[in-house]
């Protein structure tokens, strides 16, 4: 097995080891093997030591030959029985469909006389659907859609979300540092929304869960302001405390927490659905 | 993530390679829809109506699922794995020795081929895992459409939380196959020595990304959404709610098309920080890390 940088042992060569990539070596000559040349200027460059300082790297160069070989063959022989599949089914289940089909044609009219006959006997009886007559045109059936203008919208969307997606990408390159910024922002504002409407709501677990988790958050983007944050940042771990237990929160998207909401969440459970309405081929006059 | 926007902007022929994933993906959830609703009607004997002579066989639904997974998962890590190596080639070289602007450059092709060639068993292997995993919980998933009962959602949520750390642990172990080429039990066993000998900061600086990530593709689902919600008005597709509704749908499906997108640069930036934990001590990781508090809680004020 390679063994890579970091479970270096205490030898301290002066020359460096070759640094690869996909098992090719890199010409360290020309290679930065710093942050810095990628930083943007104005800041503190985050230079490191010259290799010639570096522990001595025990990495093995790696051959550039394939890797568990047999897993790439199962996938495309499993892609293979997949075609079989399509192949063999698809045609099946279109005859049947087709067939289907054409028979059944021959036999709606009855039913739905069957269907007429049925509401007429209730009416009759002043029972079962007696408040609803059968009615063929109803709204259900109705539905019209217009074609040409939603394959223009989806097409226009497409257009304009490609075109998106494009300029949010520069928007990423250029903004970076803001979008994170913006981003514990809005996650700071998602917990307190979602925190006060829990509450609202009355659920008090989701309402702790929501404010504490802001408060949380607040505290790690405030923390550098203060000299206790400052403190914080020079003990190097205090200022990650808050995000850990925000990702062990997290971790879960949670056990915990769906089992807390389903023990101690509404009050009065959803009531269970029960057939309130008549079939949808039945309208109400 | 500074540094993984400057490696996306030297390499914008990865997107390219993003943008035909999706595509695949969907071709492929088509093809694989195709597939399994057929093999279920005939294997279940089934009529025009609807009805079945034969039970849904467990066995065959499950594999259909894993199938679909295996699949996805494939086509996802292809790019990541892809993405791991330019941006690996790009922190060891400086931009003047390389070029790949295009998509077809030599770092961005080479780095494709060997996902595509010699690393493509790994990819294959990390897939199946997480898509067992997946295909799993979708199968428990159904059984309690069928009949729900407290155990059932309890290993419903425990195999949501397994299938969510086998794929972070997968996208690491990725960066090592896409860096170095490594088999995946091999990557596998550098993460968790990357872990251990790291500690799990990275993975706080990997959940910030995933924020502003999260942000930009919120945006770009918004302003999509509300441009449909104005073209529906403007054809005359209907009025108030429907259109709205319609409109909240895009948003949301934008969200998600677009997030999709963006893990091409959550490549990069998980691939910069294993090449800078593996690459210096853990004196200078803790410069990093120092500095990149500093700057964002600087920015914050």
């Amino acid at each position: 097995m390679s063994t890579p940088y970091y479970n270096c042992n205490t030898n301290h060569g002066t020359q460096p080891q070759p640094v690869v990539v996909q098992g090719y070596a890199v010409d360290t000559s020309k290679t930065n093997g710093t942050v810095a040349a990628y930083e943007p200027p104005g800041r503190v460059p985050l230079h490191l030591e010259p290799y010639s300082q570096l522990p001595e790297r025990q990495e093995r160069e790696t051959d550039a030959k394939f890797r568990d070989v047999a897993w790439a063959l199962l996938f495309y022989l499993h892609l293979g029985v997949v075609a079989y599949l399509t192949a063999v089914n698809v045609p099946t289940m279109a005859n049947i469909m087709g067939a289907g089909y054409a028979a059944d044609g021959n036999n709606n009219q009855a039913q739905e006389e069957d269907d007429r006959r049925h509401l007429q006997d209730n009416d009759n009886n002043n029972q079962g659907w007696n408040n609803y007559n059968y009615n063929n045109n109803n709204n259900y059936d109705n539905i019209s859609v217009n074609l040409p203008a939603t394959l223009s919208m989806v097409a226009l969307l497409g257009l304009s979300g490609l075109v998106l997606s494009t300029l949010a990408l520069g928007f990423l390159i250029v903004a970076a540092e803001t979008l994170i910024k913006v981003g514990i922002v809005a996650s700071i504002i998602m917990c307190l929304l979602g925190g006060l409407l829990s509450l609202v709501a009355g659920q008090l677990m989701g309402a702790v869960v929501g404010l504490g988790m802001t408060a949380m958050l607040a505290w790690y983007a405030c923390g550098g302001k203060t000299s206790v944050g400052s403190l914080f940042l020079e003990m190097e771990w205090n200022p990650w405390l808050p995000l850990y237990i925000i990702f062990v929160l997290d971790l879960h998207k949670s056990p915990v927490l769906f089992f807390a909401f389903i023990k101690f969440g509404p009050a009065s459970p959803l009531p269970p659905v029960t057939w309130s309405r008549p079939p949808r081929r039945f309208e109400k006059i | 993530m500074v540094t993984a926007a400057t490696a996306v902007r030297e390499n914008l022929g990865l997107a390219f390679y993003a943008y035909v994933s999706f595509f695949l993906t969907f071709g492929w959830a088509v093809w694989w829809a195709a597939t399994a609703i057929s093999t279920l009607f005939v294997l279940g004997d089934c009529h025009a109506d609807g009805t079945c002579d034969q039970p849904t066989n467990g066995l065959v639904v499950f594999l259909l699922f894993v199938s679909y997974y295996w699949a996805v998962q494939v086509i996802g890590n292809v790019v990541h794995v892809t993405t791991a190596g330019v941006t690996g080639t790009w922190w060891m070289q400086p931009p003047s020795t390389i070029s790949s602007s295009s998509c077809c450059s030599p770092t961005v092709r080479d780095s494709w081929l060997r996902a595509m060639t010699y690393s493509f068993g790994s990819i294959c292997l990390g897939s199946l895992i997480v898509a067992i995993i997946s295909a799993m919980r979708e199968f428990v998933h159904m059984l309690r459409e069928n009949g729900d009962s407290m155990l059932a959602c309890c290993a419903e949520c425990l195999l949501a939380c397994i299938e969510s750390m086998a794929e972070y642990f997968n996208k690491w172990a990725f960066v090592f196959v896409g860096i170095y080429g490594f088999s995946f039990v091999e990557a596998g066993q550098n993460v968790i020595g990357l872990f251990k000998s790291r500690g799990w900061t990275t993975i706080i600086t990997d959940d910030l990304c995933d924020r502003a990530l999260l942000l930009t593709s919120f945006l770009v689902g918004l302003v999509n959404g509300l441009v449909g919600l104005l073209l529906g008005i403007l054809i005359g597709m209907g009025e108030g709610v429907p259109v709205a509704l319609a409109a909240l749908y895009v948003i949301s499906q934008e969200s998600l098309l677009y997030f999709r997108f963006v893990e091409e640069k959550r490549g990069c930036a998980n691939t910069i920080l294993s090449c800078c934990m593996l690459q210096n001590r853990l004196y200078y990781r803790l410069i990093l890390m120092l500095y990149i508090v500093e700057c964002r809680i600087q920015r914050l004020q």
